[in-house]
């Protein structure tokens, strides 16, 4: 989905209902997505109303392979006519990568401050945590305890059902 | 909002010998770290999780031990459950209990202090409140034994039995949890045939306070026809309770409510306070809900359930169920009901040990009634409360 956009992609032109917004990944990686799309995250919205006309709007904190697959699910996102059931299907399709690849699309989400990938990628992270005890916690997300001698007494003593 | 610069290109690997919280590998051997997150953002992973699990995280490590416990975070988090009240399958005497979070739509399993528990060879009442259980049994000997519980902490508190308490036939536990102090006051009404009397009962009520750490008696009265059933609620300081005749032959006015003022501030003349259930033949459930008394009971055996809440001295209907939730509850039928803040929840059985295969609730704030499926909880014990989880809520 990379292009080098002309310069005067991002100007509409009267006759052309969708204006195509540029983005940059931190990698150097160009992409458009439709204006629609591209209103799903805040900070574009916030961006795209301050008048970057033109120019691609740079997005250092996203790579290009990241950055790839959130435009594929804001656009998805806006389309119009998907019914609740197959979206949430792509929903579940789409999440289902590894976990280094979530994590990313939650900073992802988080700095473009997209609420619905934001709400689907915690619940994600949330559902590897749900039904661990602590100490498998600890060990998927390769946690070392780090509570001072004190601390783990008090949490101990408050919690002491959660260690067994 | 993103705070925090991070790495342009992630795909670089790290040095592996640094030792670091939270990773998880990536297939191409790159290291992904939830220490990057901001805390907001672990925040609201963290708010994603049902009850249980968040409490077992609280001690996963600082970092979410203080997320867990901040002020912020309990509010994001109490500010829908507080409505939303668990319910509570339970067994006590040896069965694990079940707990439905209408939050997060999901059933899990509650593990009540069951060590607490083994001394019951009987549960006789039980009661909830806001985040509080308790529970009055005899043990084997016939010890009176009573517990206060936070079944999510499991802390659990036993409190010295009220005199002569240990011989009682009847008795209804209550309990009223205050929002604006950390205590909380059990009533227990019992009745029982004093002994070398023929006919009637002697009805006491004993209050505890958690503040004071004591019981009171607040009245012992003998009652040639009624004595106190299963059913009683202190709402804005004020004790109801059932009364049955059980002699009654025509079965009019065989239940009736009664309350006292447990501030002793009115006179407290039982009888006189007395008020019919709306139904005569009917037996009902008691509910606490924001501090009005409401009554649960079927309309008739044949017509479903109603709703009623007590002004003054009066029922108002405020709902009945759809037609097609409680068909035909039949002669031997049971109907089970609690409810807090603005959830109510009914089930029912037709007697022969099958209970309905759902659960229905009925909002009170909006009107609305609905159903879920019991299917995924284990048909055992259908003794089920209410409960709002609080984790500060100390017995």
């Amino acid at each position: 989905m990379s292009s080098s956009p002309p310069p005067s992609s991002a100007a509409a032109s009267p006759s052309c209902p969708k204006k195509m917004i540029a983005l940059r990944s931190s990698d150097g990686e160009t992409f458009e997505i439709e204006e629609a799309a591209a209103l799903q995250s805040k900070t574009l919205e916030n961006m795209i109303d301050e008048d970057c006309a033109g120019t691609p709007i740079p997005l250092p904190n996203v790579t290009g392979k990241i950055l790839a697959k959130v435009v594929e699910f804001c656009s998805k996102h806006a389309e119009p006519g998907v019914d609740d059931e197959s979206l949430r299907a792509w929903d579940a399709e789409f999440v289902n990568v590894e976990q280094a690849t979530v994590f990313d699309y939650i900073l992802a989400a988080n700095f473009l401050e997209i609420p619905t990938l934001l709400n689907l990628t915690c619940n994600v992270v949330a559902d590897m945590i749900r039904g661990k005890t602590p100490d498998e916690i600890r060990k998927f997300f390769n946690i070392k305890s780090i509570f001072s001698p004190e601390e783990e007494e008090e949490v101990r003593r408050e919690n002491h059902w959660a260690f067994e | 909002m993103e705070g925090e610069t991070l790495p342009a290109d992630q795909d670089v690997p790290r040095d592996d010998n640094k030792p670091r919280e939270c990773e998880c590998n990536a297939e191409d051997g790159s290291l992904v770290s939830m220490d990057w997150f901001p805390d907001d953002l672990l925040e609201q992973i963290l708010a994603c999780l049902p009850f249980a699990d968040l409490v077992r995280a609280g001690v996963v490590c600082t970092r979410w031990r203080r997320i867990i416990n901040s002020e912020t975070f309990r509010k994001k988090l109490l500010h829908g459950v507080s409505h939303r009240p668990w319910f509570v399958l339970h067994g006590f005497l040896g069965q694990p209990a079940c707990a439905y979070d209408p939050v997060h739509n999901v059933w899990c399993e509650l593990k009540l202090p069951r060590f607490e528990f083994s001394l019951y060879s009987s549960i006789l009442g039980f009661a909830s409140s806001t985040g509080l259980i308790c529970v009055y049994g005899k043990s084997e000997g016939g010890i009176g034994q009573l517990c206060v519980c936070n079944p999510l902490t499991r802390i659990c508190r036993h409190i010295a039995p009220a005199p002569s308490v240990e011989s009682q036939l009847f008795a209804t536990l209550a309990i009223s949890v205050s929002r604006t102090t950390p205590s909380y006051r059990v009533s227990l009404v019992t009745s029982k045939i004093p002994p070398g009397i023929q006919v009637g009962y002697e009805l006491s009520i004993h209050l505890y306070d958690s503040e004071t750490r004591m019981w009171k008696t607040c009245m012992t009265e003998y009652m040639r026809i009624w004595r106190c059933c299963n059913e009683s609620a202190i709402c804005d300081g004020v004790l109801y309770f059932l009364i049955i005749s059980p002699s009654t032959a025509s079965r009019e006015n065989r239940y009736g409510l009664v309350m006292y003022d447990l501030s002793g501030r009115c006179s407290n003349d039982l009888l006189a306070s007395f008020v019919p259930v709306p139904r005569p033949h009917g037996y009902g459930r008691l509910m606490n809900m924001k501090e009005k008394l409401v009554l649960v009971m079927d309309i008739d055996r044949y017509n479903g359930v109603g709703i009623w809440v007590l002004n003054g001295r009066e029922w108002r209907e405020i709902a009945r169920s759809p037609d097609d939730y409680f068909p035909g509850l039949g002669s031997n039928a049971w109907l089970r009901s609690c409810g807090l803040n603005d959830l109510i929840y009914i089930w029912s059985g037709d007697g022969h040990d099958h209970p309905s295969p759902y659960i229905a609730t009925f909002d009170m704030n909006q009107k609305q009634w609905s159903r879920n499926n019991l299917a995924t909880v284990p048909s055992q014990d259908y003794k089920g409360f209410c409960f709002e989880p609080q984790l500060d809520i100390v017995p």
